[in-house]
């Protein structure tokens, strides 16, 4: 009897799917799983600090990572530093968004995330903003911080403290510079385990 | 801590007697010290060129059968070489353009710092990291914490850069490191008419060629020194002044 023939493209597609099993693996994802989404909320998308490091990451994980998708929302719409690679969207698009976790990143657009049906408000604090700013009216600054559905993370160790301190509640993560990877899996793993 | 960049920090002072000396020590000590050292002084009274000659070793010279320090000395501290010299009353600006025009070759990195202020250990390695990490960096500041007269030590924390934030008010201050590759975009370095807060209008000018990285922690210490009311008033002046320059030229 011959020997069967080895099918070439049939071991290449089983090592691509290793491959893409592996990257996902890496957000807490399995191939089989749903499609992710994470939406982001942006005070605008003009340059920044916090933008710029924001955009390129996402932009970043995008290319890498085929199991997981992201939503931009805006508060201002205005030309952006970095064309992002998914879709942008107005705030008042909000109250469209359903099940999947929201990353918010200032304490303006966690009020107006809180607005939404959004089941988990990460709020990413990357500046101390309420500090010496008394425009912030004390309710929504709790708000913004210790709403049931809001989970704080910071960017510094430092802020930590000042965050915890300062609102009595527990930080679940410190991620430097934005980084959207980072921000993923531990939004990603946070909700497989159904926190 | 190995690197191929070359830093070289830029102070220019104006009778800072009292805290040039642990200024200058900061840049030449810690993880990654400066690779050159330049201080301007901008015709001190109060013995500020005198501490800065004591602290580098300068003898006193004649010239023209008229004794006294000299106008420019070139010393050592720490292993770090410095320059000193110094010039008739002018602004900080331009005493800050003349400093940064006599050693740039092989430069990579400017640092420039207030005389009232000093560096923290990691200020320099942690720029460096981050010039090395992000490209896009132009400038590189951070956070400090205030020492205050009745001995209180606050800790400030800044925002992160926002082009729109940075024109409402100045977040920052004199403490941080620049790309010397920005020079040509900038065309000019510090503005020399202003009298002051010329490291805001120069601040504005870089966030239009690069991004200014902002490092949320305290990589400098500042000394606080009571300002009486004609100095906030002629600060607030020109802090408008630098926003109307800013407007003017965006609007163009």
């Amino acid at each position: 009897m011959a020997k069967k023939k080895k099918n070439v493209k049939h071991t290449e597609a089983v090592c691509r799917k290793v491959d893409a099993a592996a990257e996902m693996s890496k957000l807490g994802l399995k191939l089989e799983d749903d499609l992710a989404i994470i939406g982001f909320v942006f005070n605008h998308l003009a340059i920044s600090h916090l933008t710029y490091l924001g955009l390129n990451s996402i932009n970043q994980v995008c290319r890498t990572y085929a199991g997981l998708d992201f939503c931009i929302f805006t508060q201002h719409l205005m030309a952006s530093c970095i064309p992002p690679l998914c879709p942008v969207f107005s705030v008042s698009d909000l109250s469209r968004w359903h099940y999947y976790p929201l990353i918010t990143t200032s304490i303006g657009t966690t009020i107006e995330a809180l607005a939404s049906n959004a089941p988990v408000i990460y709020h990413y604090v990357f500046d101390l903003e309420f500090i010496d700013k008394p425009h912030f009216e004390s309710s929504d600054l709790k708000l913004a911080f210790c709403d049931p559905r809001v989970r704080v993370i910071v960017r510094h160790e430092s802020h930590k403290d000042v965050v915890e301190t300062e609102f009595g509640i527990k930080v679940c993560g410190i991620i430097p510079d934005c980084n959207v990877e980072e921000l993923a899996k531990l939004v990603l793993t946070e909700m497989k385990n159904g926190n | 801590m190995q690197d191929k960049e070359k830093v070289s920090i830029i102070i220019a002072t104006h009778n800072n007697a009292k805290t040039v000396k642990r200024a200058v020590e900061s840049v030449t000590k810690g993880v990654r010290p400066a690779d050159w050292v330049i201080v301007g002084d901008n015709d001190s009274s109060d013995g500020t060129y005198d501490t800065l000659c004591d602290l580098l070793g300068a003898k006193q010279v004649t010239i023209d059968d008229k004794t006294g320090l000299p106008p420019e000395f070139d010393g050592e501290l720490n292993g770090v070489p410095i320059k000193i010299f110094r010039k008739q009353l002018s602004t900080i600006g331009h005493t800050t353009n003349i400093a940064l025009q006599m050693h740039w070759q092989g430069i990579s990195i400017f640092g420039f710092m207030d005389p009232t202020s000093f560096y923290a250990p990691d200020k320099i390695s942690q720029a460096i990291r981050v010039f090395h990490q992000h490209p896009s960096v132009a400038c590189v500041v951070s956070d400090c914490d205030n020492h205050h007269s009745d001995g209180r030590t606050e800790r400030v924390f800044r925002n992160s850069f926002d082009a729109q934030r940075l024109l409402a008010n100045y977040e920052y201050d004199r403490n941080f490191l620049v790309r010397t590759q920005i020079f040509p975009k900038l065309k000019q370095g510090f503005n020399e008419q202003m009298q002051i807060r010329e490291d805001y209008e120069f601040l504005l000018r870089v966030s239009e060629v690069g991004l200014i990285y902002h490092i949320p922690a305290p990589l400098h210490h500042n000394t606080i020194i009571e300002s009486d009311e004609a100095l906030k008033q002629s600060i607030i002046q020109h802090e408008m002044g630098a926003r109307q320059l800013t407007t003017q030229r965006r609007s163009s």
